[in-house]
C-alpha cells in the first residue's frame, strides 16, 4: 500500500492511495494518514482510483479521519471508485457519511461546500 | 472435502502471504471479479476478525481454511481454536446516518453477511469454530446471516 500527499493551492490537500486497504494495507498507511490530515483543519481529497481492495478497516480509518477533521471545520472526499470497490462503500452506507465524488474537480468542490 | 486448504498461525503477517495465496488460486481458476472479490472480503473480514478478537497472549490460535468450488458457488470454510463465537447471533449494526453516529464495531459482520448467500457454524467436539460461508458464482448475492 502507497501513500502520497500533496499540498494543493486553496488550502486543500491531495491524499494519493495505491493498492489493497486490507488490514495489512491499512496497518501500513493509517499513522501516516492520519498524522498528515488531521492536524491543521484543512479540508483534504482522497484519489482511490488505484486502490483495487477495502473491507471494513479501510472504511473505519477514512470515517474516523473525517469524524476528527470534522471537530477541526475541515472535510474529507473519496474520489474515482473501482466498481467493486463502489459497492463496498455503498453497502457499508458510506456515502451517507463521506462524500465519494467521480474526479478531483468534484471532491474539490464537495469539500468547499 | 475442500479442493484447496490454507493453514496459518493467527498473525497478520502469515495473514497476508495467505491472502497473497488466496488471491492467485483465485485468479488460477478463473472465478468472476465479483465473486473474487466477495470471497476475498469474507476471508479478510473472517481472519483478522479471528486474529484480532479471538487470539490474544493466551490463547495462540492457527486457522484452518478450505475451499471447495461448486458449479454455481465457492464455499469457504474457517476452522480456527479460538473461544467460541458464532456470528450469526451478533446484532449487525444499523447503516450510520451521520458521521458522529458511525458504530466503530460490527461492520466487518455486516459486509460478510451482504457478500454471502449463506453462513453456518458449529462449535466442534474438537472445541473449534467451524464458520462454512457460500459465496454465489453469478447472480443477485443476498444478506444472510442468520
Amino acid at each position: 500500500m502507497q501513500i502520497e500527499i500533496k499540498e494543493m493551492e486553496g488550502d486543500l490537500r491531495r491524499v494519493t492511495l495505491t493498492g489493497r486497504l486490507d488490514t495489512p494495507g491499512v496497518l501500513g498507511i493509517e499513522p501516516r494518514f492520519v498524522t498528515s490530515l488531521i492536524p491543521g483543519g484543512k479540508n483534504a481529497i482522497v484519489d482511490i482510483t488505484n486502490v483495487d481492495f477495502i473491507a471494513s478497516m479501510g472504511i473505519r480509518m477514512f470515517i474516523s479521519v473525517a469524524r476528527n477533521m470534522k471537530d477541526n471545520h475541515a472535510k474529507l472526499a473519496l474520489y474515482g471508485p473501482q466498481p467493486r470497490v463502489d459497492e463496498v462503500l455503498e453497502s457499508s452506507a458510506f456515502r451517507q457519511l463521506v462524500p465519494v465524488c467521480k474526479d478531483a474537480e468534484e471532491a474539490a468542490a464537495a469539500v468547499r461546500s | 472435502m475442500p479442493d484447496h486448504v490454507l493453514k496459518l498461525p493467527a498473525t497478520f503477517e502469515a495473514y497476508a502471504r495467505a491472502a497473497g495465496d488466496l488471491r492467485r488460486m483465485l485468479e488460477g481458476r478463473g472465478i468472476g471479479l465479483k465473486p473474487r472479490y466477495n470471497a476475498e472480503l469474507v476471508f479478510e473480514e473472517i481472519v483478522s476478525n479471528i486474529i484480532r478478537h479471538g487470539c490474544s497472549d493466551h490463547v495462540k490460535c492457527a486457522i484452518e481454511i478450505g475451499l471447495r468450488f461448486e458449479d454455481d458457488a465457492i464455499v469457504m470454510s474457517f476452522q480456527d481454536n479460538a473461544p467460541p463465537f458464532d456470528p450469526r447471533t451478533y446484532v449487525l449494526p444499523e447503516l450510520p446516518r451521520t458521521l458522529e453516529s458511525a458504530s466503530n464495531g460490527g461492520l466487518g459482520l455486516l459486509l460478510v453477511s451482504k457478500a454471502s448467500q449463506r453462513i453456518e457454524y458449529e462449535y466442534t467436539r474438537q472445541s473449534k469454530n467451524h464458520l462454512t460461508v457460500t459465496i454465489a458464482l453469478a447472480g443477485a448475492v443476498s444478506a444472510a446471516a442468520g
